[in-house]
């Protein structure tokens, strides 16, 4: 790719896309927001493909890229308008009582995320919903692997707290 | 499950946790993404950015692409030096020992005879008497 090779630029669009596109939408949660994102993260990597240490892996290198856009661009959204947060998804429950239910776990679980960092935030999402292993979390993140261990552990307790109290 | 933190490595995935996080969080759509038409746009946009990248060969590629075969070869010209080092006499050969002719095979010579030494040149016969 360092040196203008298409089908090596095709081939690691291929291969990172959707999971760019997964950690965009994580961040962004919208769909439309996540897929531009992903299309300019791909193409500021190519611009910045010098920078970028052919012996190591493409993927954390890209995701970061991604991960720092897809926070400026909330940052951007959030300061043009306070819209945000995409609309309760419809739950297809049995029952009434269990739709509540579910709301009202959700709302609680929401305000548990909401207490965390952003940074916690992330790497909760990214460990328990998008199967990174903390080493590449990091790396993403470019923190060290302790940190995001530490982090996460700090995230997960809080977090089981609430889950415990709701099911306990 | 345990609540206790290990700095060397990953606690394992909390399925609880994560489901309902899942809950919490809708799934990246991946299913509505069009993502042959994705790929079409980058590769569009992208190409004019990858075809400044090859100006064509700079010296130190031309050199880089060289070495590739060069060094092997290299080595292989090495080793033949090395054989025929190995298999050239360990010292320069000394010049031959001077032919000391008898007396009698000298005289005769000196006489302006030379068939005794042709004969002793032709037959086994030492000349030195």
């Amino acid at each position: 790719v360092q040196r203008g090779d298409h089908a090596a630029f095709d081939a690691l669009v291929q291969r990172h896309m959707r999971r760019g596109f997964s950690i965009a939408f994580r961040i962004l949660g919208q769909r439309e927001d996540a897929e531009d994102l992903v299309q300019d993260a791909l193409l500021a990597a190519l611009e910045a493909i010098d920078g970028f240490q052919p012996g190591k892996p493409f993927g954390p290198w890209f995701y970061r890229i991604v991960v720092n856009r897809a926070y400026n661009a909330r940052k951007a959204r959030a300061r043009r308008a306070t819209e945000e947060i995409p609309a309760e998804t419809a739950a297809s429950s049995p029952s009434p009582e269990r739709n509540a239910e579910r709301a009202e776990l959700r709302r609680r679980l929401a305000t548990a995320m909401e207490s965390l960092s952003e940074r916690q935030r992330l790497i909760v999402r990214l460990f328990e919903l998008e199967g990174f292993t903390g080493a590449e979390i990091a790396d993403i993140l470019q923190v060290r692997a302790g940190t995001v261990r530490w982090d996460l552990h700090r995230a997960r307790r809080i977090l089981r707290d609430f889950l415990g109290e709701e099911h306990g | 499950m345990s609540d206790a933190i290990e700095h060397d490595r990953d606690p394992a995935r909390d399925s609880v946790l994560a489901a309902a996080l899942a809950d919490l969080d809708p799934e990246p759509p991946t299913d509505a993404v069009d993502w042959d038409r994705l790929e079409r746009t980058v590769a569009l946009r992208a190409r004019e950015h990858l075809a400044g990248r090859s100006p064509g060969a700079a010296w130190w590629e031309l050199v880089a692409a060289w070495a590739r075969p060069a060094i092997p070869l290299g080595v292989a010209a090495g080793i033949v030096l090395f054989l025929v080092v190995l298999r050239l006499p360990a010292r320069p050969a000394e010049p031959p020992e001077p032919l000391l002719l008898g007396d009698e095979v000298a005289e005769s010579v000196y006489r302006g005879d030379p068939g005794l030494l042709l004969r002793a040149a032709f037959t086994s016969e030492d000349p030195i008497p």
